[in-house]
């Protein structure tokens, strides 16, 4: 163990590893508040689709060479907006046209990288993330969406919140309804693509959905619950970054099952709790 | 403004002309040419059995589906009285696993008004006494009973002061007790603060002894009255068909009520 922790204090010298880190705890922080909501709203599959989708978007930008994670985010914003109108036109439900849309996207991203030339090594890298791969630019799409959350969450998060919770209340109290999803869905779209480098498009669900799963278990009031959920978040990335660099394992790979190791524990420990009767 | 305001106090509380709400892609409509009208500080009830149109009619009142017709509560349209309408849902409409506070329940019906956080707490605090779940106001909603549960929906809805309360069939998972305190209490608001109560329900013995309107839903209007004079064998049968008998009784509250279709 303590060679692990050494070649993380090594590596920690290194710019990519430096950059790596911050994009981690970045995407941690802004996850942990938008799987807040994607939680409350049972949204998880709208998440996974999302995500999957933006591998599309991704192969798109690499075949016309602009910057992959540019591309990503308008394909993956342009889908959020276009569910909710193709839901208003054929009545279908969400998750029948996710089930659409997901395969029809995956399909138009493996065909726009098989018409790439050359050997695509890129692919798995953005399937299940790299380390490596994040770039300066990255960083500034992060900090940018950071910035964009901690202005946009203090005017409109109680409002947000009711309209996830509860639809036909925030509709009563006459909030706009449309405008407050559009809100969510575009804080989604942008918080999944910019997560695809660092533990890639089948990956980045983990993070949205496993650490509010856990501090729902155990938490008693919404506070909590937002508070919480950052912080559990970030102990998944720092935990499986720390992990996949000591044993030279994939980024993605590891976070995603340290949190779902986070989860187990945290099932095993309520069970306890309860039976106690703490 | 003159005219507006004597318009107001003269219009009844709640007036339902010619409502009629066709579902998409249904031809039938689910409620045709509802037309009723109830007055200040009165309790009506939208009587029917399930399937009958009642909470769709009340969901089309507060604009939650479309309709044709005209809804207006003392001569205004709903949009310009939303705090002056308050609406219980048959059902707590969160996913109970989400953990929240009573007071954080109540707090997100107040994220439209312009009050400090400090008002918004002396209004929690005073509708929670309103409704005696005063000493909830800290705890888990998943940890409350089916009654304190529909207590804290009509505390939602009284936050806001109305003039007008619609409540969905405000007895679903109440036990007997339950449902006695909340009849008591909205007996209490129409009397005292004059606040007119309209319910959708299926309960002919608390029907019977609290409303003083009803109104028998079966997709229309059946007939209208006070309880003494619609609720008979007829309108019994014309509501829930041949095969049933009505059978009012006294309520001593040590038994759980069954519904009687």
């Amino acid at each position: 163990m303590t060679e692990v922790v050494q070649e993380f204090i090594d590596l920690l010298a290194f710019s990519f590893f430096q950059r790596a880190l911050l994009a981690g705890v970045l995407l941690a922080l802004l996850a942990g508040i938008v799987g807040v909501f994607t939680s409350i709203r049972k949204a998880a599959f709208f998440g996974d689709a999302v995500a999957h989708s933006a591998l599309a978007g991704v192969a798109i930008g690499l075949f016309f060479s602009v910057d992959p994670l540019f591309s990503a985010a308008v394909y993956a914003v342009a889908l959020s907006l276009l569910l909710p109108w193709l839901r208003k036109q054929t009545g279908f439900s969400f998750d029948s046209l996710l089930a659409l849309l997901l395969p029809v996207s995956m399909g138009l991203g493996v065909i726009a990288f098989s018409l790439l030339p050359g050997y695509q090594p890129n692919l798995l890298s953005f399937l299940f993330g790299n380390l490596l791969s994040v770039t300066q630019t990255d960083m500034f799409f992060l900090l940018g969406l950071a910035a964009v959350v901690v202005i946009l969450l203090p005017l409109l998060a109680k409002k947000l919140l009711l309209v996830s919770l509860d639809e036909n209340q925030a509709r009563l109290l006459g909030l706009n309804i449309p405008v407050y999803e559009l809100v969510y869905h575009f804080l989604l779209a942008l918080t999944v693509v910019s997560g695809v480098r660092l533990v890639g498009v089948v990956l980045i669900n983990a993070f949205l959905i496993i650490p509010p799963l856990v501090v729902s278990l155990h938490a008693r009031s919404l506070k909590q619950l937002f508070f919480l959920t950052p912080v559990v978040s970030l102990i998944s990335v720092l935990g499986g970054i720390v992990l996949s660099v000591g044993f030279d394992l994939p980024t993605g790979a590891v976070i995603a099952v340290f949190a779902g190791c986070i989860f187990v524990v945290s099932v095993i420990f309520k069970k306890i709790r309860d039976r106690v009767g703490v | 403004m003159a005219t507006t305001q004597s318009k107001t106090n003269r219009s009844p509380a709640i007036s339902v002309s010619q409502l009629t709400v066709r579902y998409p892609n249904e031809n039938e409509s689910v409620v045709r040419n509802v037309s009723f009208s109830l007055d200040r500080g009165k309790i009506g009830v939208l009587l029917g059995p399930n399937g009958s149109g009642k909470s769709t009619v009340m969901k089309a009142m507060l604009g939650l589906v479309e309709f044709v017709g005209e809804v207006q509560f003392a001569g205004q349209p709903l949009t310009s009285l939303q705090n002056h309408v308050g609406y219980v849902p048959q059902r707590y409409p969160i996913d109970k696993s989400v953990p929240m506070t009573v007071s954080e329940f109540l707090e997100l019906a107040l994220v439209t008004c312009s009050h400090t956080k400090a008002e918004k707490n002396r209004m929690i605090v005073s509708v929670l006494e309103q409704v005696d779940l005063s000493l909830k106001r800290f705890e888990k909603v998943g940890d409350l009973s089916g009654g304190q549960v529909q207590r804290l929906l009509l505390a939602r809805a009284l936050v806001h002061e109305p003039e007008v309360l619609l409540l969905d069939e405000p007895e679903a998972g109440v036990d007997a007790e339950g449902e006695l305190i909340m009849y008591d209490l909205l007996q209490k608001l129409a009397k005292d603060q004059k606040v007119t109560v309209l319910l959708a329900s299926h309960e002919i013995g608390l029907v019977r002894k609290f409303a003083d309107t009803v109104f028998c839903v079966k997709n229309t209007l059946v007939c209208s009255g006070a309880p003494s004079q619609v609720l008979n064998q007829s309108t019994f049968k014309q509501l829930y068909g041949d095969g049933m008998t009505m059978y009012g009784h006294d309520h001593h509250h040590d038994h759980h009520h069954g519904n009687h279709e």
